[in-house]
Protein backbone atom coordinates (compact mmCIF):
# COMPACT_ATOMS: atom_id res chain seq x y z
CA UNK A 1 0.00 0.00 0.00
CA UNK A 2 2.70 2.41 0.89
CA UNK A 3 4.54 2.15 -2.89
CA UNK A 4 0.98 2.75 -4.03
CA UNK A 5 0.49 5.96 -2.19
CA UNK A 6 4.28 6.86 -3.36
CA UNK A 7 2.80 6.93 -6.84
CA UNK A 8 0.11 8.88 -6.68
CA UNK A 9 2.18 11.13 -4.28
CA UNK A 10 4.77 11.19 -7.12
CA UNK A 11 1.57 11.69 -10.17
CA UNK A 12 0.37 14.41 -8.10
CA UNK A 13 3.65 16.32 -7.69
CA UNK A 14 3.91 15.86 -11.72
CA UNK A 15 -0.17 17.10 -11.93
CA UNK A 16 -1.24 13.50 -13.66
CA UNK A 17 -3.82 13.36 -11.46
CA UNK A 18 -7.88 14.02 -11.97
CA UNK A 19 -9.46 16.31 -9.87
CA UNK A 20 -11.49 13.40 -8.07
CA UNK A 21 -8.05 11.57 -6.84
CA UNK A 22 -5.97 15.28 -6.65
CA UNK A 23 -8.76 16.09 -3.72
CA UNK A 24 -7.80 12.88 -2.19
CA UNK A 25 -4.46 13.02 -2.61
CA UNK A 26 -4.24 16.76 -0.75
CA UNK A 27 -6.95 15.56 2.01
CA UNK A 28 -4.36 12.89 2.63
CA UNK A 29 -1.26 15.41 3.11
CA UNK A 30 -3.55 16.89 5.22
CA UNK A 31 -3.51 14.15 8.23
CA UNK A 32 -0.49 12.56 7.10
CA UNK A 33 2.57 14.70 7.79
CA UNK A 34 5.03 11.62 6.66
CA UNK A 35 3.15 11.79 3.23
CA UNK A 36 3.41 15.98 3.60
CA UNK A 37 7.25 15.34 3.58
CA UNK A 38 7.36 13.10 0.79
CA UNK A 39 5.57 15.49 -1.07
CA UNK A 40 7.97 18.41 -0.25
CA UNK A 41 10.92 16.13 -1.27
CA UNK A 42 9.57 15.51 -4.95
CA UNK A 43 8.68 19.01 -5.51
CA UNK A 44 12.17 19.36 -4.23
CA UNK A 45 13.72 16.98 -6.56
CA UNK A 46 11.72 17.74 -9.47
CA UNK A 47 12.97 21.43 -9.27
CA UNK A 48 16.36 20.46 -8.71
CA UNK A 49 16.28 18.15 -12.41
CA UNK A 50 14.28 21.26 -14.13
CA UNK A 51 17.53 23.90 -12.79
CA UNK A 52 19.94 21.34 -14.18
CA UNK A 53 18.17 20.61 -17.65
CA UNK A 54 18.01 24.84 -18.12
CA UNK A 55 22.10 24.94 -16.90
CA UNK A 56 22.96 22.17 -19.63
CA UNK A 57 20.80 24.01 -22.36
CA UNK A 58 22.58 27.23 -21.76
CA UNK A 59 26.22 25.53 -22.64
CA UNK A 60 24.89 24.55 -25.81
CA UNK A 61 27.00 27.13 -27.78
CA UNK A 62 24.68 29.85 -29.52
CA UNK A 63 26.21 28.87 -32.81
CA UNK A 64 24.98 25.43 -32.80
CA UNK A 65 21.66 26.66 -32.36
CA UNK A 66 22.34 28.71 -35.59
CA UNK A 67 23.38 25.96 -37.29
CA UNK A 68 20.16 23.45 -36.44
CA UNK A 69 17.67 26.75 -37.64
CA UNK A 70 20.29 26.90 -41.14
CA UNK A 71 19.37 23.38 -41.17
CA UNK A 72 15.32 23.35 -40.45
CA UNK A 73 15.14 26.06 -43.20
CA UNK A 74 16.66 24.33 -45.97
CA UNK A 75 14.51 20.95 -44.94
CA UNK A 76 11.62 23.46 -45.59
CA UNK A 77 12.62 24.92 -48.14
CA UNK A 78 13.62 21.49 -49.96
CA UNK A 79 10.13 20.12 -49.27
CA UNK A 80 8.96 22.24 -51.88
CA UNK A 81 7.17 25.48 -49.66
CA UNK A 82 7.96 28.23 -52.46
CA UNK A 83 11.33 27.54 -54.12
CA UNK A 84 10.13 29.55 -56.98
CA UNK A 85 10.46 32.70 -54.60
CA UNK A 86 13.65 33.27 -54.82
CA UNK A 87 14.84 31.50 -58.23
CA UNK A 88 15.02 32.70 -61.94
CA UNK A 89 12.77 32.07 -64.98
CA UNK A 90 14.73 29.72 -66.16
CA UNK A 91 14.94 27.54 -62.62
CA UNK A 92 11.44 27.75 -62.72
CA UNK A 93 10.90 26.45 -66.21
CA UNK A 94 13.39 24.21 -65.40
CA UNK A 95 10.94 23.01 -61.96
CA UNK A 96 7.78 23.12 -63.69
CA UNK A 97 8.76 20.39 -66.64
CA UNK A 98 10.55 18.48 -64.06
CA UNK A 99 7.26 18.53 -62.10
CA UNK A 100 5.44 17.39 -65.33
CA UNK A 101 8.10 15.57 -67.00
CA UNK A 102 5.76 12.83 -67.66
CA UNK A 103 2.93 14.67 -69.26
CA UNK A 104 5.53 16.64 -71.17
CA UNK A 105 6.99 13.34 -72.74
CA UNK A 106 3.29 11.96 -73.46
CA UNK A 107 2.94 15.46 -75.39
CA UNK A 108 5.91 15.36 -77.22
CA UNK A 109 5.94 11.70 -78.36
CA UNK A 110 2.36 12.35 -79.57
CA UNK A 111 3.12 15.39 -81.26
CA UNK A 112 6.41 13.70 -82.49
CA UNK A 113 4.49 10.44 -83.81
CA UNK A 114 1.55 13.27 -85.78
CA UNK A 115 4.25 15.56 -87.25
CA UNK A 116 6.66 12.05 -89.07
CA UNK A 117 2.87 10.90 -89.97
CA UNK A 118 2.20 14.13 -91.52
CA UNK A 119 5.36 14.31 -93.20
CA UNK A 120 5.21 11.37 -94.67
CA UNK A 121 2.32 11.49 -96.22
CA UNK A 122 3.08 15.11 -97.49
CA UNK A 123 6.65 13.24 -99.29
CA UNK A 124 4.31 10.84 -100.83
CA UNK A 125 2.21 12.93 -101.95
CA UNK A 126 4.93 14.97 -103.60
CA UNK A 127 6.61 11.99 -104.94
CA UNK A 128 3.49 11.76 -106.82
CA UNK A 129 3.45 15.16 -108.32
CA UNK A 130 4.80 15.12 -111.95
CA UNK A 131 8.18 15.95 -112.47
CA UNK A 132 9.18 19.63 -114.18
CA UNK A 133 12.53 19.70 -116.29
CA UNK A 134 11.96 16.61 -117.60
CA UNK A 135 9.15 14.47 -119.41
CA UNK A 136 8.05 11.00 -118.81
CA UNK A 137 8.86 8.80 -121.57
CA UNK A 138 6.42 5.90 -122.19
CA UNK A 139 6.32 2.97 -123.58
CA UNK A 140 6.01 3.00 -127.73
CA UNK A 141 3.06 1.47 -127.67
CA UNK A 142 1.40 4.32 -125.09
CA UNK A 143 2.60 7.32 -127.31
CA UNK A 144 0.12 9.38 -129.27
CA UNK A 145 1.20 10.17 -133.42
CA UNK A 146 2.81 13.45 -133.30
CA UNK A 147 0.89 16.22 -134.10
CA UNK A 148 1.75 18.95 -136.72
CA UNK A 149 0.94 22.20 -135.71
CA UNK A 150 2.61 24.42 -138.52
CA UNK A 151 5.03 23.73 -141.23
CA UNK A 152 6.82 26.79 -143.37
CA UNK A 153 9.37 25.60 -146.29
CA UNK A 154 10.00 28.65 -147.58
CA UNK A 155 11.51 27.86 -151.06
CA UNK A 156 9.97 24.30 -151.18
CA UNK A 157 6.85 22.01 -150.78
CA UNK A 158 7.23 20.02 -147.56
CA UNK A 159 5.50 16.59 -147.10
CA UNK A 160 5.03 15.00 -143.49
CA UNK A 161 5.45 11.04 -143.12
CA UNK A 162 4.53 9.31 -140.06
CA UNK A 163 6.71 5.97 -139.48
CA UNK A 164 5.01 3.84 -136.82
CA UNK A 165 6.80 0.63 -135.54
CA UNK A 166 7.27 -1.18 -132.54
CA UNK A 167 9.92 1.29 -131.61
CA UNK A 168 7.59 4.03 -131.66
CA UNK A 169 6.93 7.06 -134.05
CA UNK A 170 9.46 8.95 -136.15
CA UNK A 171 7.88 11.70 -138.20
CA UNK A 172 9.60 12.60 -141.18
CA UNK A 173 9.27 16.34 -142.54
CA UNK A 174 10.51 16.12 -146.07
CA UNK A 175 11.46 19.69 -147.95
CA UNK A 176 12.16 19.56 -151.58
CA UNK A 177 12.72 22.15 -153.63
CA UNK A 178 10.49 24.11 -155.18
CA UNK A 179 11.52 23.39 -158.87
CA UNK A 180 11.87 19.37 -158.20
CA UNK A 181 9.70 18.22 -160.88
CA UNK A 182 9.62 14.99 -159.76
CA UNK A 183 8.60 15.08 -155.50
CA UNK A 184 9.46 12.36 -152.96
CA UNK B 1 -8.30 21.09 -66.59
CA UNK B 2 -4.96 19.47 -65.16
CA UNK B 3 -1.60 19.77 -66.91
CA UNK B 4 -2.00 16.38 -67.76
CA UNK B 5 -4.54 16.59 -70.12
CA UNK B 6 -3.95 19.97 -71.36
CA UNK B 7 -0.26 19.62 -72.00
CA UNK B 8 -0.58 16.52 -74.63
CA UNK B 9 -3.56 18.35 -76.35
CA UNK B 10 -1.19 21.55 -76.79
CA UNK B 11 1.70 20.10 -78.18
CA UNK B 12 -0.57 18.26 -80.38
CA UNK B 13 -2.70 21.82 -81.92
CA UNK B 14 1.12 23.29 -81.99
CA UNK B 15 2.18 19.92 -83.91
CA UNK B 16 -0.41 19.05 -86.54
CA UNK B 17 -0.73 22.54 -88.21
CA UNK B 18 3.15 22.79 -88.22
CA UNK B 19 3.44 19.26 -90.22
CA UNK B 20 1.10 20.09 -92.17
CA UNK B 21 1.58 23.36 -93.30
CA UNK B 22 2.37 23.45 -97.07
CA UNK B 23 5.85 23.88 -97.43
CA UNK B 24 7.14 27.29 -98.73
CA UNK B 25 6.44 27.80 -101.93
CA UNK B 26 9.65 27.39 -103.86
CA UNK B 27 10.13 28.72 -107.45
CA UNK B 28 9.21 25.75 -109.58
CA UNK B 29 12.07 24.75 -111.47
CA UNK B 30 12.26 25.52 -115.31
CA UNK B 31 10.24 23.25 -117.97
CA UNK B 32 13.22 22.13 -119.85
CA UNK B 33 14.11 18.97 -121.82
CA UNK B 34 17.44 17.25 -122.88
CA UNK B 35 16.54 16.77 -126.53
CA UNK B 36 19.91 14.75 -128.82
CA UNK B 37 20.24 15.84 -132.47
CA UNK B 38 21.59 13.98 -135.61
CA UNK B 39 23.28 15.40 -138.66
CA UNK B 40 23.01 12.59 -141.00
CA UNK B 41 24.17 12.36 -144.81
CA UNK B 42 22.49 10.15 -146.74
CA UNK B 43 23.62 8.69 -149.94
CA UNK B 44 24.18 5.69 -152.33
CA UNK B 45 26.98 3.14 -152.02
CA UNK B 46 27.78 -0.13 -152.99
CA UNK B 47 27.51 -1.50 -149.65
CA UNK B 48 24.76 -0.51 -147.42
CA UNK B 49 26.13 0.68 -144.40
CA UNK B 50 24.61 2.77 -140.96
CA UNK B 51 26.75 4.29 -138.44
CA UNK B 52 26.80 2.72 -135.21
CA UNK B 53 25.49 5.92 -133.64
CA UNK B 54 21.92 5.54 -136.17
CA UNK B 55 21.34 1.97 -134.51
CA UNK B 56 17.67 3.28 -133.72
CA UNK B 57 17.26 4.62 -136.65
CA UNK B 58 18.33 2.00 -139.08
CA UNK B 59 15.38 0.40 -139.69
CA UNK B 60 13.29 3.44 -140.31
CA UNK B 61 16.35 3.87 -143.52
CA UNK B 62 15.10 1.03 -144.89
CA UNK B 63 11.41 2.64 -145.63
CA UNK B 64 10.51 5.46 -148.13
CA UNK B 65 12.13 8.53 -148.21
CA UNK B 66 15.10 6.76 -147.02
CA UNK B 67 15.46 3.92 -148.94
CA UNK B 68 16.55 5.51 -151.90
CA UNK B 69 20.00 5.66 -149.97
CA UNK B 70 21.70 2.98 -148.49
CA UNK B 71 24.87 4.83 -147.03
CA UNK B 72 23.96 6.94 -143.76
CA UNK B 73 26.72 8.73 -141.93
CA UNK B 74 26.35 10.80 -138.60
CA UNK B 75 28.18 13.96 -139.49
CA UNK B 76 27.17 15.66 -136.59
CA UNK B 77 25.48 14.62 -132.40
CA UNK B 78 24.62 17.41 -129.95
CA UNK B 79 22.76 16.90 -126.75
CA UNK B 80 21.14 20.40 -125.79
CA UNK B 81 19.21 21.03 -122.98
CA UNK B 82 16.15 23.32 -124.33
CA UNK B 83 14.66 25.40 -122.22
CA UNK B 84 11.20 27.09 -122.77
CA UNK B 85 10.54 29.68 -124.97
CA UNK B 86 14.56 29.87 -125.02
CA UNK B 87 16.04 29.27 -128.64
CA UNK B 88 18.76 27.00 -128.73
CA UNK B 89 20.81 27.19 -131.74
CA UNK B 90 23.01 23.76 -133.11
CA UNK B 91 25.42 24.37 -135.27
CA UNK B 92 25.62 21.64 -138.17
CA UNK B 93 28.37 20.62 -140.69
CA UNK B 94 26.07 22.02 -143.28
CA UNK B 95 24.16 24.75 -141.69
CA UNK B 96 22.30 25.91 -138.36
CA UNK B 97 19.43 24.43 -136.32
CA UNK B 98 17.43 26.79 -134.04
CA UNK B 99 15.22 25.05 -131.63
CA UNK B 100 12.75 26.28 -128.98
CA UNK B 101 10.76 24.45 -126.83
CA UNK B 102 7.29 25.83 -126.09
CA UNK B 103 6.05 23.49 -123.25
CA UNK B 104 5.22 19.89 -122.14
CA UNK B 105 2.24 18.59 -122.73
CA UNK B 106 0.48 15.83 -120.60
CA UNK B 107 4.52 15.24 -118.99
CA UNK B 108 5.26 12.82 -121.65
CA UNK B 109 4.72 15.43 -124.98
CA UNK B 110 7.20 17.80 -126.32
CA UNK B 111 5.86 21.02 -128.19
CA UNK B 112 8.67 22.79 -129.75
CA UNK B 113 9.59 24.71 -132.84
CA UNK B 114 12.12 23.96 -135.11
CA UNK B 115 13.64 26.22 -137.95
CA UNK B 116 17.05 24.70 -139.83
CA UNK B 117 18.72 26.70 -142.05
CA UNK B 118 21.10 25.04 -144.87
CA UNK B 119 24.80 25.71 -145.64
CA UNK B 120 24.58 28.85 -147.20
CA UNK B 121 22.13 30.07 -144.74
CA UNK B 122 19.26 29.81 -146.28
CA UNK B 123 16.33 28.74 -144.10
CA UNK B 124 14.29 25.74 -145.50
CA UNK B 125 12.19 24.77 -143.09
CA UNK B 126 10.02 26.35 -139.99
CA UNK B 127 8.13 23.68 -137.84
CA UNK B 128 5.93 23.66 -134.79
CA UNK B 129 5.47 20.29 -133.84
CA UNK B 130 4.19 17.93 -130.62
CA UNK B 131 5.85 14.58 -130.18
CA UNK B 132 6.00 11.97 -127.61
CA UNK B 133 9.37 11.66 -125.30
CA UNK B 134 11.55 8.88 -127.47
CA UNK B 135 9.75 9.22 -130.42
CA UNK B 136 11.60 11.09 -133.32
CA UNK B 137 11.11 13.91 -135.90
CA UNK B 138 13.44 13.86 -138.69
CA UNK B 139 14.22 16.73 -141.15
CA UNK B 140 15.23 16.32 -144.64
CA UNK B 141 16.16 17.86 -148.06
CA UNK B 142 17.53 16.58 -151.13
CA UNK B 143 21.12 17.77 -151.81
CA UNK B 144 22.48 18.47 -155.75
CA UNK B 145 24.33 15.77 -155.98
CA UNK B 146 21.85 13.01 -155.38
CA UNK B 147 22.50 12.96 -151.20
CA UNK B 148 20.51 12.93 -148.41
CA UNK B 149 20.48 16.00 -145.41
CA UNK B 150 18.71 14.29 -142.30
CA UNK B 151 18.26 15.93 -139.25
CA UNK B 152 16.86 13.98 -136.82
CA UNK B 153 16.07 14.84 -133.15
CA UNK B 154 14.30 13.25 -130.03
CA UNK B 155 13.67 14.54 -126.43
CA UNK B 156 13.16 12.92 -122.93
Amino acid sequence: MAARDDIELMQHADGELDDRAAADVDARLEREPDARAKSDALGQISELVRSHLELAADDVPARRFDAIWRKVDRSISSSGSTPEEDTGLWARIIGWLDRHRGHVITGAVSAGAVAALALLLRTSEEARAPRRGAIDVQPAALRVAPEIESLDTPDGEGTVLNLEDEDGHTTVIWVSPADTVEGI
Amino acid sequence: MSARRWLPVLMLLIAIPAASAQPTPKQPPPVAVSCEFLEISASSGAAPAVDADLEKLKKKFKKPPFSSWNVFKLLMKADAKLSQKKAETIKLKMGTATATLLGIVNTSNVRLTISIDDASGKNFVNNTATFAGGDYLVYGHSLPNNEGHLLALTCK
